[in-house]
């Protein structure tokens, strides 16, 4: 109902002119390479309202590891391949082909430049712990290897305090900070993590501390037994304890939301998962940062409050498998390159007795301390695969999904890059070195795949020089030197009306050295859509960008981008 | 596409018209934010004003301050963000039929599947693989029950149990106690103590022993010769070349030590000895399978040397390199992608029947090429074995074997036995999966009845597929399809790793 509403308020906004041209648009189409696409004249959404009151507290969803792996790999797979989903772009994403704020996704560094502290800091406000000792220990709970300490700091706040892996010193913590903070900066919800060191004294134990068993059979966590359980932990060359203090999140935990669909008991949840933009796209910042551990389990939704309102937020949690840490702790080079249980891969394996070279092959595990099986020659930000088929998002993602995101991506600088890295507190500085340079080379390698795949064009803004009006873009690949060269480009530019009739001939622009380009005088319509074809050598795309006048001042504006 | 584009344009004009008829003023849903001037930039930084964030508080910084309800209050609803007027996209015509066409099919396949699926769900949702260490293991995991199953190529399934205790005596000594039944055993037991780090690292000792009634053991006669049709009249199968699946009962009580010496390095010295007491007897028709008689139908229990029964004392030096392993970290650890083995032993039977004593003597050269990351291997095998007492003095039990799921593939088990053994096996493996290998192999070889008859012709020659399942630690299984020049075709399971070592104090 609100969709068929809010579809009714913006058509409100549209011109005049437009309108006097509907009885020509019923009539027919004349051109028919101009996309079915049409926008309202109306502002682009930057921000959707999900967070209307859910009075009742949705269920919690239990993360079943086995079900959800065994599921998504072979039989939700069989099932859904034979209901025939037909390929559909993304929704979640607003007329300018972006996505709105909203409780799953914040635009951050995709809208501004963020300053380091900014960067370093990422969605906390609250800092470490570490410079709030000593840190009382509540629970204990056992999950298989993993060492999980609940603990509130002398400020009172809680942290879960999670450990490296044994035989693999500063990877998991390491790791754990450095990608949560860069996909905080890309937009998504994470936790608050900090790498503390500290001694085992500064850990005192509350009167009431227990230990849980994973059937949750409680007992008394003694000193003795945590002594223990700390003695197991890898210790720093000071032998001290290393860990990452992740801060506990508000709310009422719900589990993960599901890979398909959306959340029944949830009312702001109208868009499913797997049709969302945002978490689509996540596919190529988990490609960059080889975070293959995606899994239910590792999002996770809180039923918060907010000046007395409820609704469900939607955060990421537990990256401290990413960078190559589960292909080094599990032993397993696949990872990243083939899913755990890949019948493709299988079936070419079996038919060519094992002589196709597979593109795990030959990757090393770093020798640096804290760094794991992280490299850029093997990855390929199309054919990354995470641990397991089951994230639904990522089969669906499409390449304009991924563009979206690679124009996210790229807008990291190398100092930024390095500022988060050093939040990692790795002890030999050719770790961060290597883990700088390899983001940055990945980040570039993910640019130029997706800027070869859809046309590169953004930042499109109309610009009134005198009389006239123009429409001014960017070449992302010009502009971040990917490559491509503005000698060698150029821009075929063709103006249609909303009937897609040809609004003159087309004019060829060129872009300047920066790769920032503009066109001649727009037409004097009401409603046009200018199609831009970029052609360079190895490269031709187009996309179609909607222009309108504002009823209000009577300029044109951008009103609508449709990348095809 | 296009022409249904075209009707939707006539349906985005009706509703075009119709919003034109409602003033803004009026809607009840407040404004959307307000659109940055002139620039659809997503990258440009934005203006003040509703569409900004919000204020930072002392002490945040812009970017960690989340929205509110109150932020975003008026905002369009999620789905209602795109600013598209055109009709959306619908399934086409076709889609919707085929996927009425597969609906049967897909629920098929979510009942057929649905088992799966209930099992993985009840081993998540009961923590089956915890509560398993839980209700039969103690805390430290060292003392529990386990277990056991096994499939026998032409014996079937046998179950059973496996009482451990991993560290006995706290230098991770290692007790086994186990009983099994089914497939190949109506009854079997067996006790093993291993010495673990007590003894240090150069040395260690293991002592078992078994009992097992065997209702159904294979005999095809001895010698080299094709399958035959079932003679007239029981035959000696010292001499005569009759071959087909015959079957006998045997009970088996034996004890068994080795002292295992770490020469240095990979270089151990291992001395064997094992006390037998073997009886034998036809088997029951009730343990039959298709296609198979009693031993005592074709062969004369008379000329069957030992069929009367057997007590032996055996023992045996083997002096063994064995640096097989994987070659990193990235591979299994219960398969062998790399290194070599070499072993040769010699040992002496007493019997302690009356009946003559003799020698049993062998070789088993094993290397591993590791070709490429995976792994990629090939594997070469050669492997000897001989006795030294004629046909009249050594028991048919005692003759050296071949035929079934580790020695020349492709032929039933123990299909050839006489005095000599000599087979050569070449397997290329390849990984298809993290938890799976597959294969492909040639076995070659044959018996003889002496050591100076060997010779390369008339060879039995095996050949299949295979596939392995592991974990990175532990060995699943091994399946493989095979068949020989002889025709046939054979699908084994074992539980052995490929070119397992058939130790002569345990063998079959």
């Amino acid at each position: 109902m609100m969709t068929r509403l809010s579809i009714h308020v913006l058509a409100g906004h549209v011109l005049a002119g437009f309108l006097l041209a509907a009885p020509l648009l019923a009539a027919g189409c004349a051109a028919r390479d101009v996309p079915a696409a049409r926008f309202a004249n109306a502002p682009p959404v930057h921000q959707v309202d999900d967070r209307r009151d859910v009075p009742a507290r949705p269920a919690a969803r239990a993360f079943l590891h086995a079900l959800y792996h065994y599921d998504g790999t072979v039989q939700r797979r069989l099932t859904r391949a034979m209901e025939l989903p037909r390929g559909q772009r993304a929704l979640g994403v607003n007329a300018l082909d972006e996505v709105p704020d909203s409780t799953w996704f914040t635009n951050r560094i995709g809208v501004r430049d963020l300053t380091l502290d900014e960067l370093r800091t990422g969605p906390g406000v609250l800092g470490t712990p570490e410079l709030h000792r000593p840190w009382t220990v509540h629970s204990y709970k056992a999950e298989g290897t993993e060492l999980n300490l609940i603990v509130t700091d002398a400020r009172g706040i809680r942290f879960l305090l999670k450990f490296d892996t044994p035989g693999y010193p500063e990877q998991v913590t390491a790791t754990h900070v450095i990608a949560g903070k860069l996909l905080g900066a890309c937009g998504l919800h994470v936790t608050d993590d900090h790498v503390v060191v500290f001694q085992p004294d500064d850990l005192v134990l509350a009167p009431d501390a227990t230990s849980a068993d994973i059937f949750d059979n409680e007992h008394r966590l003694l000193r003795a037994e945590l002594d223990a359980l700390l003695r197991r932990t890898p210790h720093t060359p000071e032998d001290r304890l290393r860990a990452v203090a992740s801060r506990w999140l508000a709310g009422k935990a719900l589990g993960g939301p599901p890979a398909e669909g959306v959340r029944d008991d949830d009312p702001n949840d109208r868009i499913p998962h797997q049709l969302r933009r945002d978490l689509r796209g996540a596919y190529t910042w988990f490609a960059w940062l080889e975070h293959v551990d995606v899994q239910e389990g590792n999002f996770l939704d809180t039923w918060v409050e907010d000046s007395g309102r409820h609704y469900v937020q939607h955060h990421l949690i537990d990256f401290g498998k990413a960078f190559g840490v589960m292909n080094t702790t599990d032993h397993n080079p696949r990872p990243g390159r083939e899913y755990w249980l890949d019948f493709a891969t299988m079936a070419r394996s079996l038919a060519t007795l094992g002589l196709e070279r597979r593109p795990w092959e030959g990757v090393p595990a770093s020798p640096l301390r804290g760094v794991a099986m992280f490299d850029v020659d093997s990855f390929d930000p199309d054919g990354w695969k995470p641990q397991s088929p089951a994230y639904l998002p990522f089969l669906t993602a499409d390449r304009f999904d991924n563009f979206w995101a690679a124009k996210i991506l790229i807008r990291f600088t190398r100092e930024q890059i390095r500022a988060v890295v050093e939040l990692g507190r790795l002890s030999d500085p050719r770790a961060a070195d290597y883990l700088t340079d390899t983001l940055v080379a990945r980040q570039r390698k993910i640019a130029r795949t997706w800027f070869e795949r859809v046309n590169p064009l953004d930042r499109f803004a109309v610009v009134t020089a005198g009389a006239g009006a123009s429409l001014c873009f960017d070449d992302l690949a010009l502009v971040y030197r990917l490559g491509a060269t503005a000698g060698a480009t150029e821009y075929r530019v063709a103006a249609y009306d909303a009937e897609a009739h040809p609004l003159g001939p087309a004019a060829v622009v060129r872009p300047d050295p920066a790769g920032h380009a503009c066109t001649a005088a727009l037409p004097p319509a009401d409603y046009a859509i200018l199609r831009i074809a970029t052609a360079r050598p190895g490269f031709d795309g187009q996309t179609f960008v909607h222009v309108a006048r504002d009823p209000a001042t009577g300029a044109l504006r951008v009103i609508g981008i449709w990348r095809s | 596409m296009t022409g249904r584009r075209c009707k939707g344009f006539a349906r985005v004009a009706a509703m075009l018209a119709a919003a034109a008829a409602t003033p803004a003023a009026a809607d009840p849903v407040a404004d959307p934010p307000a659109v940055r001037p002139e620039v659809a930039s997503a990258t440009v930084p934005r203006p003040a004003g509703p569409d900004a964030p919000p204020a930072a508080a002392p002490g945040e910084t812009a970017a960690s301050r989340e929205r509110t309800w109150a932020d975003v209050a008026g905002a369009p609803v999620p789905g209602a963000e795109s600013g598209r007027i055109d009709p959306p996209d619908g399934d086409s015509i076709w889609r919707l039929g085929l996927r009425g066409v597969l609906f049967v099919p897909r629920v098929a396949a979510d009942v057929v599947l649905s088992p799966v699926k209930l099992t993985a769900w009840a081993y998540d949702r009961y923590h089956l693989n915890e509560l398993y260490y839980r209700v039969f293991f103690n805390d430290a995991r060292t003392i529990g029950l386990v277990p056991t199953a096994a499939f026998d190529s032409g014996y079937g399934i046998s179950a059973g149990v496996r009482f451990v205790d991993r560290d006995l005596a706290g230098a991770r000594e290692h007790l086994s106690v186990e009983a099994r039944a089914g497939g190949r055993y109506s009854q079997a037991y067996k006790a093993a103590l291993q010495s673990g780090d007590r003894l240090g690292s150069h040395l260690a000792v293991e002592l078992d022993g078994q009992y097992e009634l065997r209702p159904k053991d294979l005999f095809w006669g001895i010698g080299n010769h094709d399958d035959s049709v079932r003679p007239a009249a029981p035959v000696d199968p010292r001499t005569d070349p009759a071959a087909l699946d015959t079957r006998y009962h045997e009970r088996i009580a034996r004890v068994a030590g080795v002292i295992d010496a770490r020469l240095i390095g990979d270089l151990h010295l291992r001395s064997s000895t094992e006390l037998t007491d073997r009886t034998f007897g036809a088997s029951a028709a009730s343990d039959l399978t298709a296609g198979s008689v009693p031993i005592d139908a074709v062969y004369d229990p008379m000329a069957l040397v030992g069929f009367g029964g057997v007590r032996s004392l055996y023992s045996e030096l083997e002096l063994r390199f064995d640096d097989r392993g994987r070659a990193t970290y990235f591979e299994p650890a219960a398969l062998y992608s790399a290194g070599s083995l070499a072993a040769v032993f010699a040992g002496r039977t007493h019997r302690l029947d009356q009946a003559p004593d003799y020698w049993r003597y062998g070789l088993d050269l094993q290397h591993f090429f590791r070709l490429a990351d995976g792994p990629r291997v090939l594997a070469l095998r050669v492997r000897g074995e001989g006795v030294s007492g004629t046909l009249a003095e050594v028991p048919f039990t005692e003759l050296p074997q071949l035929g079934g799921a580790d020695d020349l593939r492709g032929y039933p088990f123990d299909r050839f036995r006489d005095r000599v053994l000599a087979v050569g096996s070449a397997e290329y493996e390849w990984d298809v999966s993290g938890i799976l290998m597959a294969s492909v192999f040639v076995d070659a070889g044959r018996v003889f009845d002496a050591l100076d008859a060997l010779e390369a012709r008339h060879l039995r020659v095996g050949y299949g597929f295979g596939l392995q399942g592991h974990t990175e630690y532990a060995f699943g299984f091994r399946g493989s399809l095979s068949s020989s020049i002889d025709g046939g075709l054979f699908l084994n399971l074992s539980f052995n790793q490929v070119f397992g070592l058939d130790e002569r104090v345990r063998r079959r």
